[in-house]
């Protein structure tokens, strides 16, 4: 959005604005998202939203034509087809939906709130810190079509002044403060003062100078023309100062590329480029440490310590959907690992979860390790659950029946 | 198991007439202190059986000095103190080791690492 971008402590000598990815995005939790739940009371810069079908905003009468405020200057649309849509303006930002269609969409926004607590600001998608996000319109009369041509479109944006000296170290210096300040560690790298000076790019060419270790992911519809691992390979020399050095596994910056067509515009793709921000905190996965690929973008099942999970982003988004109040009771009969239930901290239920494998013989111990790093890593209150046989709830009546109050 | 978790869980042996309140008889009590939310305490309260919290404290006080005192019924107003001492018991003190008791048929449900295990044996369906 091109919304201004603020932190509350007006003596940070950066901001930026986030991209956030709504996997399988639902129109009323992005609208409820928008208006004021996220979680932990932090609160967001738009003032306003409305959410609007596709049909009235057809129709003359449609109360967002009547308005004063201008129509929108950009809108963020949903993936292939347009049944989601953002509008917005300096001060304003409107939904509209087709009803009965989803699909995912990006969403940024800008925060008033200091960098160190973005990370918490989770319910839809990772957080990422945005670099800069640009329409790709190469040819009037078609889309890109090819690897090449959409290499060199995203070459055009990545090798200027604008992307080197302004935005990718705005965004990068958000990122360092979020990891000082939240990851549980950090290597040396990060630490050194002289790996995020003002020109990256012109720093880099002291061969003395080793730079941040980094790896690539993309988040981009299926295409068969070529793979998102041919895209990363033909634009990453553009991406990061030539200094800094590829490592899959004991990375520093994970760098995110968001891809897609333009729905409206049949010649325009969109593309951005954001920093991760260690959004969930994946526990029990060391190789995740030092930053997070983020699950919605990476392959469909992330493990556990070896065991397949539900997404954290699915758990809040179905907590969403329910629409409770604080203190409400959600009960998940097949709790697992306890994923939804240590998800209603974030929105203050009371989890009450339980399954039969969670005896000290199958998953037990495992899940105890899990909600103990759930209360030491992210520091929240992690759910008690139970070993139990979902067709004898253990469960005393004026509790809860079968789902959540 | 918070003491929140206890007082949902009730004993559902076949025959049983009363499975609720199920006793503590704790062996490991751990405090995990974790910043009280009044508003989360205050909606939650409605939905306990604050007699049984009563039991569950009175049950644990051997074993853990730092419980406070509850009054044997909830004011209207509450004030901070109490709030405080509630969320406390509620969230913070954990049953890390120990059984739940049936009062009705002394059936023993463990508590391993801080997870009642509640499952039934076959012949208790």
């Amino acid at each position: 959005m091109d919304l201004p971008s603020s932190t509350a402590d007006s003596t940070t000598e950066c901001a930026c604005q986030y991209m956030t990815l709504v996997p399988r995005g639902l129109h009323f939790a992005i609208t409820e998202w928008v208006q004021q739940r996220i979680p932990l009371h932090q609160s967001i810069w738009v003032s306003e939203s409305e959410a609007y079908s596709h049909d009235d905003l057809t129709q003359e009468s449609t109360s967002w034509r009547k308005h004063s405020v201008a129509v929108p200057i950009g809108t963020v649309h949903s993936q292939t087809k347009s049944d989601i849509s953002i509008g917005y303006n300096s001060h304003r930002a409107v939904i509209w939906t087709k009803p009965g269609q989803h699909s995912y969409m990006w969403w940024q926004f800008a925060t008033a709130e200091p960098a160190s607590d973005v990370p918490n600001l989770r319910a839809l998608g990772p957080v990422t810190a945005l670099v800069g996000s640009w329409k790709l319109s190469p040819f009037p009369q078609r889309r890109i079509a090819t690897l090449s041509e959409m290499a060199e479109a995203i070459h055009f944006c990545l090798r200027s002044d604008s992307y080197r000296k302004q935005q990718f170290p705005s965004a990068l210096r958000i990122w360092r403060q979020v990891a000082l300040s939240n990851w549980k560690s950090v290597s040396e790298r990060v630490r050194d003062d002289s790996l995020f000076v003002d020109d990256l790019w012109l720093a880099s060419t002291n061969t003395d100078n080793p730079g941040l270790k980094f790896r690539i992911s993309c988040v981009r519809p299926d295409d068969p023309n070529y793979t998102r691992r041919d895209l990363i390979m033909a634009v990453a020399n553009d991406l990061v100062p030539s200094s800094w050095t590829v490592d899959l596994k004991h990375y520093d910056v994970e760098i995110v590329l968001f891809l897609k067509e333009d729905d409206t515009d049949p010649c325009s793709h969109h593309f951005a480029v954001a920093l991760a921000l260690h959004p969930y905190q994946y526990l029990g996965c060391h190789s995740f440490s030092s930053g997070i690929v983020p699950p919605d973008v990476a392959p469909p099942y992330m493990t556990l310590t070896g065991i397949v999970r539900l997404r954290p982003s699915t758990a809040q988004l179905l907590l969403h959907l329910v629409g409770l109040k604080s203190g409400a009771v959600v009960l998940d009969p097949c709790v697992g690992i306890g994923t939804i239930a240590h998800e209603c901290a974030y929105l203050k239920y009371v989890g009450l979860g339980g399954d039969i494998v969670l005896t000290p013989s199958l998953l037990g111990p495992q899940a105890t390790t899990y909600s103990a790093s759930i209360q030491n890593e992210q520091q929240r209150i992690a759910a008690t659950l139970i070993a139990w046989d979902a067709a004898n709830l253990p469960i005393r009546t004026a509790v809860a029946t079968f789902g959540a109050e | 198991m918070r003491l929140l978790t206890h007082n949902y869980l009730q004993s559902n042996v076949k025959g049983t007439e009363e499975g609720y309140p199920l006793g503590i008889v704790p062996e490991t009590v751990e405090i995990d202190k974790s910043p009280v939310d009044r508003e989360l305490l205050l909606n939650i309260l409605p939905k306990l059986n604050y007699d049984a919290v009563l039991q569950a404290v009175e049950q644990l006080r051997p074993h853990c000095e730092t419980l406070p005192n509850l009054p044997s019924t909830l004011p209207e107003d509450l004030d901070d103190e109490l709030v405080n001492d509630l969320y406390f018991v509620l969230f913070d003190v954990h049953v890390k080791n120990g059984c739940l008791v049936c009062p009705s048929t002394q059936r023993k449900f463990p508590i391993r690492d801080g997870i009642p295990n509640m499952i039934l044996h076959e012949d208790e369906i």
